[in-house]
């Protein structure tokens, strides 16, 4: 057998060897037939049973969710469950099996389509979110009438029958459901990006996923050794012995990583020599509360705000922030919520709220400077975190983007001032360091400010006034710039000088130096996304803190970028440290 | 037929569970009970029209129930939603 290497796009992270099995859902009737009156009965009966079925592996669902990640992420499922066993829900289905003629799949289809549709326009925020909720509805029916036709009733027997990679177009929750999962290796699969269904199942069983073309999906046959990922974004089919021997041994070292890693959810983020770091993560949306259940973050050092605005036709109401910020601070029950005001710029502008045309936006009108031309704006999201705060019973943080003026920390604080004896809320004001004005002013914001929270990303581009999306300079945007190190060390220094608490919500946070150097600068938080707060924290308990400072103080003299990753890259393997 | 006006105040409004919890206690009443908000108005024993009313905090909606037990729905279903907390 020749040897041939697919490209792949890694969903679930990891390596796995075995033998393809491609997943065969049956026979599909095709979509455009009109069945004629006497098979209709049956076609109904059949719809009934997937119905069923749906219901039963939904409440299946929400039990092993309610057990694994918390009872809040239980609800979905039961909120599905209910709409999908509704009556009248199956009365529309009926309708067009019965006196369209459609077959099962299509009337699951259309009339959760429809459903979403309507949804879709309501005003509310939340409630059109359901509208996905009935599509997933309609696929999960549809694809349980598919099992029941093609007689391949996978709950009963072990499905796969051995040890395999299974290989399917797509991967319904349905499907996976039934699936016996000692016996799946790994996935591939052709449709769905990173936030599909599949991909954060797959993530979270810990089972390696990859994405390929069709064609290439196509050219797989039952049996066919596959190896994913033993190079990353790497497929191997027919691979020779030294390889397998190679992917049996990244295999064995990656669940020794694993369980290493999980061993850590419960475990403080301390360094070596006991002090205590702060690991928060980043999130942006409900969507991204389950992942937090999953790894116990000490808090939530950047919730953007932005997703809450532009996802709307309309300017969200005060009532309809409420209750969102009210729905995150329960989630997160009692830990710290740090809340970005609204960053909005003419490179992500609102669809209600016109923004003139600008030659530079990135030096233009956004963020704080976009809140305080917008009052209204402002005060409606100032209140509403307030008014969630007093419903919750819980202190909410509120972070200024884009500060470079001192008058604009104080403008803000002194609407705050006015809103909390109204609201009965608690409220901890923080500015966000991304300008190197703010970073080198921090002392200036003594009394405006509880906190700063570098956002390193911005800071980047703006002290080496470069675009990180601009191809053409790669390699002169890094946060190890030590002109970039320094504006950190020197903030996170004043700030702790003067009461402030000190974090830092960029990417930078979770990048191996970063984390070293960040922990030696005397941080009290970093935020990093849900994904990488274990790796982090498993290099956090690694860390002697005074051999970090050591580093710290060197690299802060060394005059460019790649001196100070050489530096930081001898010092991780000196220090054996976990990266 | 009795009504009554009803401010929705529990964070998330009338999504999915607590709308099913309205729905179950309504088909337990032989009366017509209807929900509306503005100028519509919905059966409140179909979970998703009623979903579709979009019934968020800070809403007022209108109760109405017209049937036999009628006085009975209303009171407890009143009570219930001005109860919920999620």
């Amino acid at each position: 057998m020749n040897t041939r290497t697919i490209s792949a796009v890694t969903l679930s992270r990891g390596a796995a060897l075995g033998p393809a099995l491609v997943y065969d859902d049956g026979e599909k009737i095709p979509a455009a037939e009109i069945l004629p009156p006497e098979r209709r009965e049956s076609e109904l009966v059949l719809l009934k049973s997937a119905v069923e079925g749906a219901v039963r592996e939904l409440l299946v669902t929400a039990e092993k969710a309610a057990r694994e990640i918390g009872a809040e992420n239980a609800e979905i499922f039961e909120g599905h469950a209910d709409i999908a066993g509704d009556e009248d829900f199956f009365l529309e289905m009926k309708a067009v099996v019965m006196e369209e003629g459609r077959c099962a799949e299509w009337a699951a289809r259309t009339v959760s389509e429809r459903n979403a549709l309507e949804m879709e326009e309501l005003d509310d925020e939340y409630l059109r979110e359901r509208g996905e909720d009935f599509r997933d509805i309609g696929k999960r029916i549809a694809s349980h009438v598919s099992s029941l036709r093609s007689g391949a009733c996978r709950e009963q027997g072990l499905y796969p029958p051995h040890p395999a990679v299974v290989c399917s177009e797509t991967l319904s929750p349905a499907q996976t459901v039934c699936f016996h999962l000692p016996h799946v290796l790994g996935f591939v699969v052709s449709t769905g990006g990173s936030t599909s269904h599949a991909a954060i199942l797959a993530r979270s069983l810990s089972i390696p996923a990859v994405r390929v073309s069709p064609k290439d999906l196509a050219s797989l046959k039952d049996g066919d050794t596959l190896i994913l990922n033993l190079k990353k974004d790497e497929l191997s089919v027919h691979p020779d012995a030294a390889s397998q021997q190679d992917a049996r041994a990244l295999i064995e070292r990656e669940r020794e990583k694993r369980t290493a890693l999980e061993a850590l959810r419960d475990l403080p983020a301390q360094t070596l020599c006991g002090r205590r770091i702060g690991l928060y993560a980043n999130a942006g949306s409900m969507k991204d509360l389950p992942l937090l259940g999953a790894v116990h973050p000490d808090g939530v050092g950047l919730f953007r705000t932005e997703f809450l605005f532009m996802e709307q036709l309309s300017l969200p109401d005060v009532p309809t922030q409420t209750a969102f910020y009210a729905r995150v601070l329960e989630t997160l029950s009692g830990r710290p919520v740090v809340f970005r005001l609204l960053d909005i710029g003419a490179d992500k502008p609102l669809p209600y709220a016109p923004h003139p045309h600008e030659s530079n936006p990135f030096l233009g009108w956004r963020g704080i400077r976009f809140l305080l031309g917008n009052p209204g704006i402002l005060r409606g999201q100032l209140e509403a975190l307030l008014l969630a705060s007093a419903s919750v019973g819980a202190e909410v943080r509120i972070m200024v983007p884009m500060v470079s003026n001192v008058s604009e920390m104080r403008a803000v604080r002194e609407l705050l001032d006015e809103i909390i004896p109204r609201t009965g809320g608690r409220a901890l004001l923080g500015m966000m360091v991304e300008t190197p004005a703010a970073a080198l002013t921090v002392r200036s914001y003594k009394g405006l400010s509880d906190f700063i929270s570098i956002g390193s990303n911005d800071l980047t581009q703006y002290t080496l006034a470069a675009d990180r999306e601009n191809s053409l300079l790669s390699g002169l945007y890094a946060e190890t710039h030590p002109a970039v190190l320094r504006l950190m060390a020197s903030a996170c220094r004043d700030a702790r000088e003067c009461g402030m608490e000190t974090g830092i919500c960029g990417e930078f946070a979770s990048r191996p130096e970063g984390t070293i150097l960040l922990a030696a600068m005397g941080f009290d938080e970093l935020s990093v996304s849900p994904s990488a707060i274990l790796e982090t924290k498993a290099l956090i308990r690694s860390l002697r803190l005074s051999a970090a400072q050591e580093l710290l103080a060197r690299v802060l003299e060394l005059p460019d970028s790649a001196s100070v990753a050489g530096e930081t890259a001898a010092f991780i393997s000196r220090e054996a440290l976990c990266v | 037929m009795v009504e009554a006006e009803i401010l929705v105040t529990n964070p998330s409004g009338l999504h999915t569970r607590p709308a099913k919890k309205i729905v179950d206690a309504s088909k337990k009443y032989s009366s017509e009970i209807f929900i509306s908000k503005g100028d519509k108005k919905e059966s409140a024993k179909n979970l998703i029209k009623l979903m579709k009313l979009g019934i968020t905090s800070g809403n007022k909606i209108v109760l109405s129930c017209e049937g036999s037990d009628e006085s009975d729905a209303l009171e407890s279903i009143a009570a219930l939603i001005r109860g919920l907390t999620e």
